[in-house]
């Protein structure tokens, strides 16, 4: 999740000075900002009489404006910007052959201006779609990435498994066989019992040093209000809803009590179930929304529920929905739902799934309540 | 002389249980941490078959292999692995492995393997022997037999009477002791194909 937060292109700028921060800051900044610079631009036009052109400044206006507002608000300043050359030029003395020239004149450069903005505009929109790109690609990259790094581990472990425990195995069968041939040394047995227990101790010991390395991570509980961690878990959802056209909705439920939890691991359960959510209704053509509501369960628990509309879940899978590798996502690693299920119950809570009468498929977790209030 | 089962492994638990299995058995068996090891102590006047993991950190199993056969080396091996691999299994057998085994695997099959490897390298060293007895003139005819050249070409050939090729013939019979030209040509083959001296 913080990589996507944290993410930038190597295309936009990376460092901007206070007082472009300022400007940046929101378009009604940008938008004000121009305006000034437009007024800015033709007081000193007029100053400077109009033998002396500064009009080519008007570019810098409809370049802001551009960039940091949109096409819309470009045009209108290209407008205003004319506007302000053809009364400066006038109110300086301009003499034409011809009064129609001056709006001549005026009529080009709207004309640029307006060019100008819309090239822009096309050339922002481009950097923004690669941008975009450029961040699915690294996104499923990395998706790639780990899913190597999983199974290399995985791998890894069942070779360093199979070495103790098919020593194991020989060591039985050689008991076995010295037993059944009938001429068995019980010391010679005892000995080859001994050694199978030290391999079957050495496969422990490997299957601990995983667990360890898996806990590196000290969970960091504390007193929580759910509603806002879901709330803020959502906000950072809404980008990625929106771009498959779902609707993400917030129901909580007020008044309820806080819980004892590790935010980053919640967050991460919350992430999961709103991500398969939005891609269970990848195929469904109407109302894609996925709501989200909090809710008092027993006294005792705090409830999430993550609902989608999609086309809900065969009676199979949904046996194993909760096992760790099993997926119906092609590209799928089959963790997600395991690893919500491992920090559901870690917090002594649980994570269940109910079909929905109307399609769609409703996830549950609990997390117990730190005092139970009367609901 | 005994025959020896040398086992090459880099883990120690699974090379003593290994012995632990094949010594249930009565076979005699020898252990070696790593290819370099058994390149150091084997002995090729003993006989015997290798188990050998394909998998140990410096020289890997088929590392080992390429280097026996570089070496002139023929010893039976049968390959043990913890994770099946088709194409390392093929590689292997290509270069004349005899067997590529999973682990952990089944203790009857795999002593039926090594007693079998045993028995096959015994005959091969039997017959290595019986080709050393003939002279450079009988295997002069033997070739020729081989090709399927009739009595009376052979004669031709080497300048001598056809009564002297039917003698070589018979002496060649007898050192081999095989009973027929089939059986002749068969252990011939065997033994070509199997690259022993």
């Amino acid at each position: 999740m913080e990589h996507r937060l944290s993410f930038r292109s190597p295309l936009r700028p990376r460092r901007f000075s206070f007082f472009a921060s300022a400007v940046t800051a929101s378009p009604a900044a940008a938008m004000s900002t121009s305006l000034a610079l437009v007024v800015l631009i033709a007081w000193v036009d007029l100053l400077t009489g109009y033998e002396f052109t500064l009009s080519i400044l008007y570019f810098v206006p409809v370049f802001l404006t551009t960039w940091l507002v949109g096409g819309r608000a470009a045009i209108g300043i290209s407008m205003i910007a004319t506007l302000a050359w053809f009364f400066t030029d006038q109110l300086a003395g301009h003499e034409y052959s011809h009064p129609f020239y001056r709006y001549w004149e005026a009529g080009i450069k709207l004309a640029i201006f307006v060019i100008f903005a819309v090239v822009l505009g096309r050339l922002k929109a481009a950097l923004a779609r690669s941008d975009e790109r450029l961040q699915q690609q690294r996104e499923r990259l990395e998706a790639t990435a780990k899913l190597v790094a999983v199974g290399e581990m995985a791998s890894m472990l069942a070779h360093q498994i199979n070495q103790p425990l098919s020593a194991v195995v020989n060591y039985n069968r050689s008991c076995l066989r010295r037993l059944r041939s009938g001429h068995a040394d019980p010391e010679q047995l005892a000995e080859i019992m001994e050694q199978a227990s030290q391999e079957a101790a050495r496969a422990g010991a490997i299957i601990q040093r995983v667990r360890e390395f898996v806990r590196k991570r000290e969970p960091d509980r504390r007193p929580t209000e759910l509603n806002s961690l879901v709330e803020q878990t959502l906000s950072f959802m809404r980008a990625e809803a929106a771009k498959h056209n779902v609707a993400l909705k917030f129901e909580p439920a007020h008044g309820l009590p806080q819980v004892d939890a590790d935010r980053i691991m919640i967050e991460q359960v919350i992430v999961n179930l709103v991500k398969n959510g939005i891609e269970a209704m990848k195929e469904v053509g109407w109302s894609r929304e996925l709501r989200v509501a909090t809710a008092l369960d027993e006294g005792r628990f705090v409830r999430v529920s993550v609902s989608d509309r999609g086309r809900g879940i065969d009676a199979e899978s949904a046996e194993h929905l909760f096992q760790p590798f099993f997926t119906t996502k092609p590209e799928g690693m089959g963790l997600g739902l395991s690893v919500c299920r491992s920090i559901a119950e870690f917090h002594g809570g649980e994570i269940w799934a109910t079909p929905d009468p109307a399609g769609g498929v409703t996830f549950h977790f609990t997390l117990p309540a730190i005092q139970a209030r009367a609901a | 002389m005994t025959p020896l089962v040398h086992v090459v492994d880099d883990d120690p638990g699974f090379r003593d249980s290994l012995r632990s299995l094949l010594e249930s058995d009565d076979l005699a068996v020898a252990t070696y941490a790593g290819g370099a090891d058994f390149l150091e102590r084997y002995a090729p006047e003993q006989p015997g078959c290798l188990l050998v993991d394909v998998r140990m950190p410096g020289m890997s199993g088929l590392q080992l292999q390429d280097e026996l056969l570089r070496r002139g080396i023929r010893v039976p091996t049968i390959f043990i692995t913890a994770h099946g691999d088709v194409a390392m299994a093929v590689a292997a057998v290509r270069k004349g492995a005899l067997d590529f085994v999973e682990k952990p695997f089944d203790d009857e099959a795999m002593i039926r393997r090594i007693r079998s490897a045993l028995d096959g390298d015994a005959a091969a060293r039997d017959a290595s022997r019986r080709f050393a007895l003939l002279s450079a003139r009988e295997i002069e005819v033997l070739d020729r037999v081989v090709e399927g050249k009739l009595n009376k070409v052979i004669a031709e050939e080497l300048c001598i009477a056809v009564k002297t090729v039917e003698f070589h013939r018979k002496r060649i019979m007898d050192k081999l002791r095989v009973k027929t030209s089939a059986d002749l040509i068969h252990l011939v083959v065997e033994h070509r194909f199997s690259g022993r001296p």
